[in-house]
């Protein structure tokens, strides 16, 4: 759909829930945007202390994402709940070295996340055959409706905007990257487009996305 | 060289990189502080982009994964890991990233498959490297397992990574051997039995790593005379045929 002249989606929906007041000195990120999310780097300080009742919160509020991920890359439920476990086990072995000044609680689980679920569909999955199978990964709104709260899902739809806002070209170098687990040679070949362009609309796409949904480190 | 390295961030945060330009990114990344800004800031949007695909987990997994964390030790801090001695820091530190999630993943499949007091009170480093030893064999995705009831009581799973002949005896709900008898565990092919060590339970439970020589075509364990038989003396209580 490209470029929409000036319909850059408002920024304003990812703040709209701030029923509790950030830690003035905890960095502002897209995790403000839902309580629960913001809650979270307070649930992993006590996750880090061995509280396994604060790791059952953590786990209701984030494996959602980390299962739809792994379902979206690596497409079998079967294989997604095994990465999930995986991830959700290291959040708890890990949580003592988080530390919230370096970045969200979610941030630091999704990318535990995300380098899992793509370890995986490298090491099961030939890109060629995920080529074929798939071909190219468009943004569909088919997340799991039922399972979101409603301040998820208005996140969600915030995501979505910003990432329609994006160009063709961007949207499908960060999405067939981020969900196709694809290196950027491979994304290149799939979309054949210089390796140089591919990495430089990565950067520019995740910038933009970046300053639509509003985050600040 | 540093321009180029720094135009990789985003590629990198997408974990869009291969191998080893990731590790030269990541190896650039603490004299950069322009890049350490913008991974962060690129890490919160590409988590923001997961929210786009959230869906309900199975029923399951909430249970599984409380049970399993319950019974794995935690890391320490990096406060707490700065007075640990230089050896066990460099340990630490040159063990790659996946391996302690690989460990968490071998309390998972030990668990699933019910050897539930899996090494919890062993002393911390000794796990640490057995459950690394079995969890390269549980991480094989050709790994073949095998479960079987044990004559006698319990049940016990056999994994085996067939291209490195290493594998884990994963059992659970074991009787007492008896006065002076031990479980002995056997590599069985043509020519008979070879011993591939005695089984030390805890608590009825195991999770032992074997070395199995080439060309085994099943894994057995019988009780045997404290100490271990150079052949099994007793018909055995467990026997797993290998897939040729």
């Amino acid at each position: 759909m490209g470029m929409a002249g000036g319909a850059m989606p408002s920024r304003a929906r990812l703040h709209l829930v701030p029923d509790l007041p950030a830690e003035s000195d905890a960095p502002k990120s897209l995790d403000s945007g839902t309580s629960a999310r913001r809650q979270l780097d307070p649930l992993l300080l006590r996750v880090a202390k061995g509280d396994d009742g604060a790791f059952a919160e953590v786990f209701d509020v984030v494996t959602p994402a980390v299962f739809g991920l792994a379902k979206r890359v690596l497409r079998q439920a079967e294989h997604a709940e095994e990465v999930a476990q995986e991830v959700l086990l290291e959040v708890w072995q890990q949580a003592p070295r988080f530390d919230p000044a370096r970045g969200s609680g979610f941030a630091w689980v999704m990318t535990m996340a995300h380098r899992r679920a793509v370890d995986r569909v490298r090491a099961t999955q030939a890109a060629s055959d995920r080529e074929v199978r798939d071909g190219r990964r468009s943004p569909a709104r088919d997340h799991d409706q039922v399972a979101e709260a409603v301040e998820g899902r208005l996140d969600a739809e915030a995501v979505h905007d910003c990432i329609d806002a994006l160009t063709d070209i961007q949207r499908e170098s960060v999405t067939l990257a981020y969900f196709g687990g694809f290196t950027y040679p491979e994304v290149a070949e799939q979309l054949q487009t210089p390796l140089g362009t591919i990495k430089t609309r990565m950067r520019d796409g995740l910038i933009r996305l970046r300053d639509c949904l509003g985050v600040t480190a | 060289m540093n321009q180029d390295l720094h135009a990789l961030a985003a590629a990198f945060v997408l974990d869009a990189l291969d191998a080893g330009e990731a590790a030269e990114f990541e190896a650039h990344l603490p004299g950069c502080d322009v890049c350490m800004l913008d991974v962060r800031e690129m890490s919160e949007t590409a988590a923001a982009l997961a929210l786009t695909a959230s869906h309900a987990p199975p029923g399951g997994l909430r249970s599984v994964v409380l049970a399993n964390a319950r019974q794995l030790p935690q890391e320490r801090s990096a406060d707490e890991a700065d007075v640990v001695d230089l050896t066990a820091r460099r340990e630490r530190r040159s063990a790659p990233r996946w391996l302690a999630g690989v460990a968490a993943a071998a309390v998972v499949v030990a668990g699933a498959l019910g050897a539930t007091t899996y090494q919890a009170n062993q002393r911390a480093d000794e796990a640490q490297i057995a459950s690394e030893q079995i969890a390269t064999v549980l991480a094989d995705p050709n790994v073949i397992v095998e479960r079987a009831a044990i004559s006698g009581g319990g049940d016990g799973s056999f994994a085996m990574s067939p291209s490195s002949g290493d594998a884990v005896f994963l059992t659970a709900g074991l009787p007492d051997a008896g006065a002076d008898r031990t479980y002995q565990l056997w590599a069985i092919d043509e020519a008979g039995a070879t011993s591939v060590g005695l089984l030390e339970p805890d608590a009825g439970s195991a999770a032992q790593l074997v070395e199995m020589p080439d060309g085994a075509a099943a894994f057995g364990m019988s009780v045997e005379p404290a100490g271990g038989s150079p052949n099994p003396t007793t018909d055995p209580v467990l026997l797993v045929e290998l897939p040729a």
